[in-house]
């Protein structure tokens, strides 16, 4: 199969975040979840963001602010800002902690707690 | 019926049995359903000990610090708070809750800015700005109690008793509510749009959309402003309130109110990281809150953490006291978002309150 | 929500026309509006689709609970702010003090009520698409997360 997500231009995009409830919620629960982990290590763009970059619902694309970078999933919803990236707060927003990130695709799996956890060590 | 600590809602109609909890949102619901997964345990250095070892710990390491910081008490009731207020006197230490709404409560415990509460915004509020908060996924339920409910005054639903003001820098799950008699302000320019609606109701003239929404707030004597994060100088945001009528600050953090009540003010822990050696987390998790270089500056000092949940910065704790659930298995008193005391009967009775391990290290000092 | 394409990939696809509709495409679109069962389907039950059917019979739960209205909810959408208890127009009549003023449904069987976060269909016998024949969509319209719809707007 061909990956044409390989040939994808990096795409720079502001960054802003927001108090998801659902993400609340896990959070609530157990924050060593693997739902906490679907409900906070996520990306979320606009559809015309998403037309303008190939991007689809679900991809997962590696997010870098300066050295830093998460695997995260997209997801594709108009709630999110035509001119920005939107994210829901968490330990995942704020390692990144920019209002400027850069997203390109990956085949990696999405970062986990421990592995985040790991880098502040 | 009992009291959801979940949010500054505190909704007090929860109904609980063995397996259902009934009328609380997702974010309450999981509170009491996963009250007992991932409980804390008393660490020293990681070691498993027993609580009293644990609190004797936390004593002898604030003995020896030489700048204490205490971060949270967001979940923790007044009496809890007021204990952590003895604390920081006694050691001058820093105080915050990583709550951005210091500014604005300042002036609402000025007098500056008129407030009111849930229950009259519903009785008696025609118009309703949500500014800057996405109250759907914050306060999930504060629409349900304030806007969609009849009240006194509008018992005609709220297609025709109310209209609602959305205004966020996106379409938020909020924005998305406003539909029939409501208007959505998409703007990065808070300051500009509050300018042109002052502008407006003193009958200056305005965009169309504004002066549909001043035509609106014409018509009723009781209309309200519920406020998040609104990026304007307080003076003009004082004018705004004083034009429309009334405000409800929509800070979600649950007992975020009683903690401005307490302490007075906040000291952003991100300014005094380097005047600490010592750091004490009661009830919350500044890894959700604070950036990544801070932070690292942070898991270099000495950190005491009390929390009914392991959390991520527990992980990186000198000492672990593990705590009570506020509301749900110790009681107390806690702030709403409009400033109404609620008193909270929890329903189980479980592990140390807050208040009484605060209590034990103030006696150890 | 399963759409018409959720329930066609899972069909045989042969259009053999045994269950009276020209397509398998058509065949889904009656499924969805409760026109058609799965029974109709016969290739359906033979060994080769038995996976195929299970995963319809699963898809389909969700729709057959509402048909009596076609009130469908997913309560995997849902954020429970109880938004749509408290607007229902039969709730406000019958508990206008509970639901009606902004509290949880204090009603014995309601039509919908918030459990463990999340709303749920109790009864929707009180409906006033069931009872009245009416189309009233209150509760979908305050719901911002598409949590509830209705089968006839699919």
């Amino acid at each position: 199969m061909l990956r044409f997500a390989k040939f994808l231009r990096k795409l720079e995009i502001e960054l802003t975040t927001y108090r998801d409830g659902f993400q609340a919620s896990v959070s609530e629960r157990d924050k060593f979840d693997k739902d906490f982990v679907e409900r906070s290590a996520l990306i979320i763009i606009h559809p015309n963001t998403a037309k303008a970059f190939g991007l689809k619902d679900g991809q997962m694309v590696k997010v870098s602010a300066g050295e830093r970078s998460l695997n995260l999933r997209i997801k594709v919803d108009e709630m999110a800002p035509e001119n920005k990236a939107l994210m829901p707060k968490s330990i995942y927003s704020s390692y990144l902690d920019s209002d400027k990130v850069t997203i390109e695709p990956t085949d990696d799996g999405v970062t986990t707690q421990d592995e985040l956890l790991e880098r502040y060590r | 019926m009992w009291t959801c600590t979940g949010c500054s809602c505190l909704c007090e109609d929860v109904e609980i049995d063995e397996n259902t909890v009934r009328h609380a949102c997702r974010i309450g619901a999981e509170l009491f359903r996963g009250r007992s997964i991932s409980r804390a345990e008393p660490l020293v250095e990681g070691k498993r000990t027993d609580i009293d070892s644990a609190i004797d710990k936390a004593v002898e390491i604030l003995k020896e610090s030489k700048g204490v910081a205490i971060y949270g008490l967001n979940r923790s009731t007044l009496e809890a708070q007021r204990e952590a207020l003895k604390l920081a006197e006694k050691l001058s230490a820093f105080v915050d809750n990583g709550s951005e709404f210091g500014r604005i409560v300042e002036a609402i415990f000025e007098g500056l800015i008129p407030i009111t509460t849930i229950e009259d915004v519903r009785d008696y509020a025609y118009v309703q700005f949500y500014w800057r908060c996405d109250v759907h996924n914050s306060m999930p339920r504060l629409m349900a109690r304030t806007y969609y409910a009849r009240g006194k005054k509008r018992q005609r639903g709220y297609e025709e008793d109310r209209y609602l003001v959305v205004v966020d820098v996106r379409k938020s799950h909020t924005a998305m509510l406003a539909k029939k008699n409501a208007s959505f302000f998409k703007t990065e320019n808070d300051a500009e749009l509050i300018g042109e609606f002052i502008k407006a109701i003193r009958g200056g003239v305005a965009s169309g959309d504004v002066m549909r929404v001043v035509r609106e707030v014409k018509k009723s004597e009781f209309n309200v402003i519920l406020g998040g994060q609104i990026d304007a100088p307080m003076k003009l945001i004082e004018e705004f309130v004083k034009e429309v009528g009334y405000f409800v600050p929509l800070d979600y953090r649950t007992n975020s109110m009683g903690f401005f009540k307490t302490f007075g003010r906040r000291d952003e822990l991100e300014k005094i990281v380097e005047d600490i050696d010592t750091l004490i987390v009661v009830g919350d998790d500044p890894m959700d809150d604070v950036g990544f270089d801070v932070m690292k500056s942070i898991l270099k000092l000495k950190i005491i953490v009390i929390t009914p949940k392991i959390s991520f910065i527990s992980k990186f704790a000198d000492v672990v006291i593990p705590s009570a659930i506020s509301g749900l298995e110790c009681g107390g008193k806690m702030l709403r978002c409009d400033f109404k005391e609620v008193e909270l009967k929890p329903p189980f009775k479980e592990g140390f309150s807050e208040e009484k391990i605060l209590k034990s290290i103030n006696g150890g000092l | 929500m399963p759409s018409p394409m959720d329930i066609y990939k899972f069909l045989p696809k042969t259009n053999c026309k045994l269950c009276g509709e020209q397509t398998c495409m058509s065949f889904a679109f009656k499924l969805l509006k409760g026109e058609k069962s799965l029974n109709d389907c016969k290739p359906l039950f033979e060994k080769e689709f038995e996976e195929n059917r299970r995963k319809l019979e699963e898809i389909l739960a969700v729709i057959e609970k509402a048909t009596e209205t076609g009130l469908v909810v997913n309560e995997e959408l849902c954020i429970g702010c109880g938004n749509c208890v408290v607007v229902c127009p039969v709730h406000v009549y019958e508990d206008p003090k509970g639901a009606g003023s902004g509290y949880g449904v204090k009603l014995e069987r309601p039509i919908l009520r918030v459990e463990n976060g999340r709303v749920r269909v109790v009864d929707v016998g009180l409906c006033r698409r069931y009872r009245d024949k009416m189309i009233c969509v209150a509760c979908r319209e305050c719901c911002p997360t598409s949590a509830i719809a209705f089968l006839e707007e699919l």
